[in-house]
């Protein structure tokens, strides 16, 4: 049975030969299931089987993936024999809007006399990290280097979450309206240097809230309040995310001077998509003998590694980001559907990343050069666009935001981060663990100017 | 942007069975579109509710498959039964009680961290009444 595809493949009868190596063709086939379901869930499997069609390399990058993780779990021999069929959670129409979304900017840029401009995409399903589309470069029929794997690059600003993160988890510490100073500040690095890290804008802003701190992006306060924390814990942090590397502790990590593939931070990200819960990522969903045995399967696995109420704090951040912050731009882009997700852009623009995640949909993006020159783009004006793209075509969900029940939403000075009321000037409703809400000082002008709508939404 | 209205096909189950009746979790705000303030004579427009997400209703294709999960537990099959689950949660994956009954299955076979997690799992998707209230003594075996 088969539908309308953008892609009309070409099967290919010729039987695969017996090989001692593995040998993987795809056959992409609509799955037999009910035109309802097929609606709903949006998904054709991508099934590797005997049969070899002539554009099997269409998905090198998936593919790669796929191998990887076949070879991670089984030896060669037991994955050998002829007419084993590889289910996968690959997503073709995902797919093409991710490499078109790409390719897109890519030449856009090329005209904009940046040529050479590289990328990657990872695309994943939130709950169960089901991983859908894989992009590894500009050219995404090229079976070279997959920079969606293999890439490691700065991740600068997308490491700060985890940094917030570990602040918020100390609730009676630290919430979204604890002031951080955002002035001037250096470190005395044992090596005599002195490290002084400046913000984008070049800039200080006095005392932040911990809120504006990470949805504008601001690195001084960020470097500050690790310091604070202890790189020990932000570490700590980073691993109960996903990441899995050794991680030196330096102070320059809270600005994400760590490099990273595409893949890896999707891991982490993945983790903040899932509410909390680490979910592995996932390409294969099941190898199946051509008796129809299933050999093996590759469970739904998840643990709670966050508490929810942090977890929706930090995102409570992560969707302001695209309201007030670095990633605004969301709001035209992607009008009337909510979003969460960080910007990051490294030293001379040499890396663009966007993470984020709708309700059904968790995507990073990165740009860049091979050889690491500047990109001319920030996390903002590149990668967020093409991330911004690919949601637009594909997601159909918005963020689902489900309040914990240790959590309270109050009113809070969006200069001071004291207690307000909703009928103040100037403030803002944020999420607080119950009992650790600011309380509510002096009386304030009324009135409704700086009404920040989107806020609105969250309140029941 | 592509919004599908899948709520257009969706039917309500109409299964009576009590065991697989579900109240629905809490929904995101779905008040007015907007608010006059009597101060100041001023409309607020509130944010459009988001489109509802229908993975947490429950749809005939999920509900069918929870059943076929439930059926072949009795027959010993736990293999199929957990396959018919994680046909559910990938289709319907913010639908709770998907996870809960994959977490009971854990359960069963010995597998106590895995059922602890499904069953947070299934509290953290806005599991209320009766699926809460069995996600949570999952939960509480499970950690023993």
């Amino acid at each position: 049975m088969r539908g309308a595809s953008y892609y009309n493949p070409t099967r290919n009868a010729k039987r695969a030969k017996t090989r001692r190596n593995l040998v993987l063709d795809i056959t992409v086939r609509e799955g037999l299931i009910e035109e309802k379901i097929a609606r709903m869930a949006k998904m054709k499997r991508l099934v590797l089987g005997d049969k070899s069609i002539s554009d099997q390399k269409r998905y090198p990058a998936y593919l790669d993936l796929v191998r990887r993780q076949l070879q991670r779990d089984y030896n060669a021999e037991d994955l050998a024999s002829n007419g084993l069929s590889i289910f996968t959670h690959f997503d073709p129409l995902v797919q093409l809007s991710a490499e078109s979304s790409l390719a897109k900017m890519v030449t856009k840029q090329q005209k904009e006399q940046m040529p050479n401009l590289e990328g990657a995409v990872v695309v994943t399903r939130p709950n169960t990290g089901a991983v859908i589309a894989i992009v590894g470069g500009s050219n995404a029929r090229y079976a070279g280097f997959n920079r969606a794997i293999d890439a490691q690059r700065q991740v600068g600003s997308l490491i700060k979450p985890a940094v917030f993160l570990t602040a918020i988890q100390q609730y009676e510490a630290y919430n979204l309206a604890s002031l951080v100073s955002d002035e001037e500040y250096s470190l005395f690095i044992k090596e005599g240097d002195d490290w002084n890290p400046q913000n984008y804008d070049q800039e200080n802003h006095g005392d932040v809230l911990l809120y504006d701190a990470l949805v504008k992006s601001y690195n001084v306060s960020t470097a500050r309040l690790g310091n604070e924390l202890g790189l020990g814990a932000i570490i700590e942090t980073i691993h109960k995310l996903g990441i899995e590397q050794e991680i030196a502790a330096l102070p320059s990590l809270t600005l994400g001077a760590i490099a990273m593939s595409p893949f890896e931070v999707s891991q982490m990200y993945q983790t903040l998509a899932a509410d909390g819960f680490y979910t592995p990522l996932m390409a294969i969903s099941a190898v199946v003998d051509p008796q129809n045995t299933v050999l093996t399967s590759y469970p739904l696995a998840v643990e709670q590694r966050f508490d929810t109420a942090s977890i929706y704090m930090l995102r409570h951040a992560l969707r302001g980001v695209t309201h007030d912050g670095t990633g605004k731009a969301l709001q035209w882009l992607i009008p009337d559907f909510a979003v969460a997700g960080k910007t990051g852009t490294t030293n001379s623009l040499r890396d663009s990343w966007f993470a984020g995640f709708s309700g059904d949909m968790m995507s990073v993006v990165w740009l860049g050069k091979d050889d690491n020159s500047s990109t001319g783009l920030t996390g903002s004006s590149g990668a967020l666009r093409v991330w911004a793209d690919i949601i637009k075509q594909r997601s159909q969900l918005p963020i689902q935001n489900i309040v914990p029940e240790n959590v309270e939403i109050s009113w809070v000075d969006r200069e001071t981060g004291l207690g307000s009321q909703e009928s103040c000037r100037n403030t803002m409703p944020l999420p607080f663990i119950v009992g650790t809400s600011p309380a509510v000082e002096t009386e304030c002008d009324s009135g409704v100017d700086n009404v920040i709508n989107w806020f609105r939404g969250i309140l029941d | 942007m592509n919004k599908v209205k899948l709520l257009s096909f969706l039917v309500i189950a109409l299964s009576l069975n009590a065991c697989q009746t579900v109240p629905l979790p809490p929904q995101e705000d779905e008040t007015n579109d907007s608010v006059v303030s009597e101060k100041d004579n001023v409309e607020i427009k509130k944010v459009k509710a988001p489109v509802i997400d229908d993975a947490v209703t429950a749809s005939p294709v999920v509900t069918t498959l929870l059943e076929q999960a439930q059926e072949y537990q009795k027959a010993g099959n736990i293999s199929a039964a957990v396959s018919a689950l994680e046909r559910a949660i990938r289709i319907a994956p913010r639908y709770a009680e998907s996870y809960y009954e994959l977490g009971e299955i854990r359960y069963a076979e010995g597998n106590n961290s895995q059922a602890k997690a499904l069953g947070q799992k299934a509290i953290s998707l806005g599991a209320t009444g009766w699926l809460r209230a069995q996600s949570l003594q999952l939960i509480d075996n499970a950690s023993k």
